[in-house]
């Protein structure tokens, strides 16, 4: 292991041994302005995550929220508009309550979006430290590999996985990964590159410190703030792109629903009840955005830092 | 520069190659006997007839010779018939190929012209306008492209009652369309598919646009007085160019991924309506053909826009960069 710590990590500026209690003066109040002044510039991050914890919370209370169960059938209540008593969005042709059928397809939407984009990321950043860490042929042939698959259509890939495995959530999830991981990797190897030649891994080479060590303890740190970055995008994109796929009939499979179901559900409706279209594909956007939205946030934020 | 074609054009065809080898063994791993699709479950305890079949269709070659033959018999356009129909595959393809190919020919179009104008217009505006030109594209890329098209179809179609909101030809004219019908059928579908690549190409545009603002050229011309709108026609809309020649397989991958989308939208009747339909019907012999058909037409066009690049930079075709 090496002896020499990392350069890049934030050498703790009060003194382990000595600490000093902290007097409240008027630097210490200026400082905890100075705290309030940069939680602020994350304020569009947190008002996103807001919205984003606001799904999940009605999704956790559903059954106080609405009193129809998501896949309740009922002939009488069919085709409802919006703002009927009970049923706030509208009802579907099968006189299913909309409104808990979009809080059904909360945990399906967000894990369609989320596993994805983290397993894109997670075996996206291994190849691109391996690749970027060790450089000659390995490098080469993970690069032109990476390459190819850059920019292969996805819907190829769903397509085929879907017809070999047959169509369901967790293939289209095993597509999904698949198609963005050669851009993950390609980023992290960049970033890889523009690290590997700086005094603090040089000098744990020079201590003897292994690859895989290096890699973990000093590669995996300093890009992780650009991977969950990336990652919060992805998983914005993600939702929107796993959307489509349930909406032709590659994703989640009905009774399940995602709000990509629901849209296509909706889809036939179009002439008389619109809504049955439109309110899910609103939901789609304003969740996708919100994690655009805290990503670009805290890249900016990021970028100014350094 | 003919050296650089022709190692794309040797990359390509790499590719192509790997795709159809991944395409032969995954379509084999599915389970299930080749035996009872062909023979029927009736036929299948016939061992006479079965060992006649498989000699028939080369079963008992190993895999590698196999895929020869097959390749040999797809490369004569011979895809086998639909497990479904029992139609020949290369008559339905046939039959799709067109109207994907139009729609997919005016989504391009009217996307390169909205994205550049859209971008140009969001890199010399000020202000208001420019806020709002330069946040627009990111938000068309996380509202359902699908979204899009039904919003459309609710506006012109249901509401407005102006347009056509789904398939090809009216069902009144037959199967070959008039050209005025075809156009109707045209203009929703290709709007709602050029969306997406129109905001690439508009956030490609601006980002180019704010960079040769510093260039001395771009300076010059505004010393010596050249209006901007001449300025921006002149000398930024060519260096506007190669990024979005350099992107153009992305712009193409993204392009052909919505238009499965679309094509559902609008009941299209096209290659991805074809797939999609398959993959339901477990028609494996048709979702391979769609694959490697949509694969072949993405890797031409990628190498075409490739070819493009040295058109558009005399830089790459000077000997000194070969």
């Amino acid at each position: 292991m090496s002896s020499i710590p990392a350069a890049a990590e934030p050498i703790d500026p009060i003194d382990p041994i000595n600490p000093i209690e902290p007097v409240r003066t008027e630097g210490a109040r200026r400082d905890r302005s100075e705290r309030r002044g940069k939680l602020m510039r994350h304020w569009p991050s947190l008002v996103a995550l807001g919205v984003i914890a606001l799904f999940v919370l009605a999704w956790l209370a559903r059954d106080s929220l609405t009193e129809f169960s998501p896949s309740a059938v009922r002939p009488l209540r069919a085709l409802l508009p919006v703002g009927s008593a009970g049923s706030p969005l509208g009802t579907d042709g099968l006189g299913r309550d909309l409104f808990s059928r979009v809080l059904a397809g909360v945990p399906f939407s967000l894990l369609f979006g989320a596993v994805p984009a983290a397993a894109g990321m997670i075996i996206g950043a291994a190849i691109g430290l391996v690749a970027g860490y060790a450089g000659g042929r390995t490098e080469r042939v993970i690069v032109s590999i990476m390459d190819v698959l850059l920019t292969f259509p996805f819907i190829l890939l769903a397509i085929l996985v879907s017809a070999v495995l047959g169509a369901s959530l967790q293939n289209a999830m095993i597509a999904v990964t698949l198609a963005i991981l050669p851009k993950n990797a390609r980023l992290i190897r960049s970033q890889t590159l523009s690290l590997k030649h700086r005094e603090f891994i040089v000098a744990s080479r020079l201590a003897g410190a292994g690859a895989l060590p290096i890699i973990v303890r000093h590669l995996l740190p300093n890009v992780l703030p650009t991977a969950l970055i990336v990652a919060s995008t992805d998983v914005g994109l993600m939702i929107t792109l796993t959307a489509g796929l349930s909406f032709i009939g590659l994703g989640v499979q009905p009774p399940d629903v995602d709000w990509g179901v629901l849209v296509a559900e909706g889809a036939r409706y179009i002439t008389s009840a619109p809504n049955l279209a439109f309110i899910p594909s609103i939901v789609i956007a304003i969740v996708s955005i919100a994690f655009v939205v805290i990503a670009d946030t805290e890249r900016r934020i990021l970028r100014s830092s350094q | 520069m003919g050296r650089y074609l022709l190692s794309r054009a040797g990359s390509s065809l790499l590719v192509l190659l790997g795709a159809s080898v991944v395409l032969f063994t995954v379509i084999r791993l599915i389970p299930g006997d080749p035996m009872t699709i062909l023979l029927g479950s009736v036929n299948i305890v016939n061992p006479e007839l079965v060992a006649r079949t498989r000699a028939e269709y080369n079963l008992d070659a190993p895999l590698p010779l196999q895929y020869i033959a097959w390749l040999g018999h797809v490369l004569q356009g011979d895809f086998g018939r639909s497990l479904w129909t029992g139609e020949q595959v290369s008559d339905i393809v046939g039959r799709r190929l067109g109207p994907s190919l139009l729609l997919g020919l005016s989504a391009s179009t009217l996307g390169l012209i909205i994205g550049i104008s859209w971008g140009i217009a969001a890199g010399y505006l000020s202000g208001t306008g420019r806020a709002v030109l330069r946040n627009l594209p990111m938000l068309m890329l996380v509202i359902p492209t699908f979204s899009i098209g039904l919003l459309l179809v609710f506006v012109f179609a249901v509401t407005l009652g102006v347009l056509p909101a789904s398939g090809f030809a009216s069902p009144l004219e037959g199967s070959t369309p008039s050209v005025p019908s075809a156009i109707a059928h045209l203009i929703l579908p290709s709007l709602a598919l050029c969306l997406v690549p129109a905001s690439l190409v508009a956030r490609l545009t601006y980002a180019t646009v704010d960079e040769i603002e510093q260039e001395e050229f771009i300076r010059t011309a505004r010393a010596l007085g050249v209006p901007r709108l001449r300025i921006a026609i002149q000398h930024s809309l060519p260096n506007v160019l190669l990024p979005i020649i350099t992107t153009g397989g992305l712009l193409i991958s993204a392009l052909i991924t919505n238009a499965v989308l679309i094509e559902t939208v609008f009941s299209w009747p096209g290659i991805g309506t074809m797939m999609v339909s398959a993959v339901q019907q477990r028609d494996y012999t048709v979702v391979q053909a769609g694959i490697l058909v949509v694969a072949t037409a993405y890797v031409l066009t990628s190498l075409a826009v490739d070819a493009l690049y040295l058109v558009a930079d005399p830089r790459v075709r000077t000997p000194a960069q070969e």
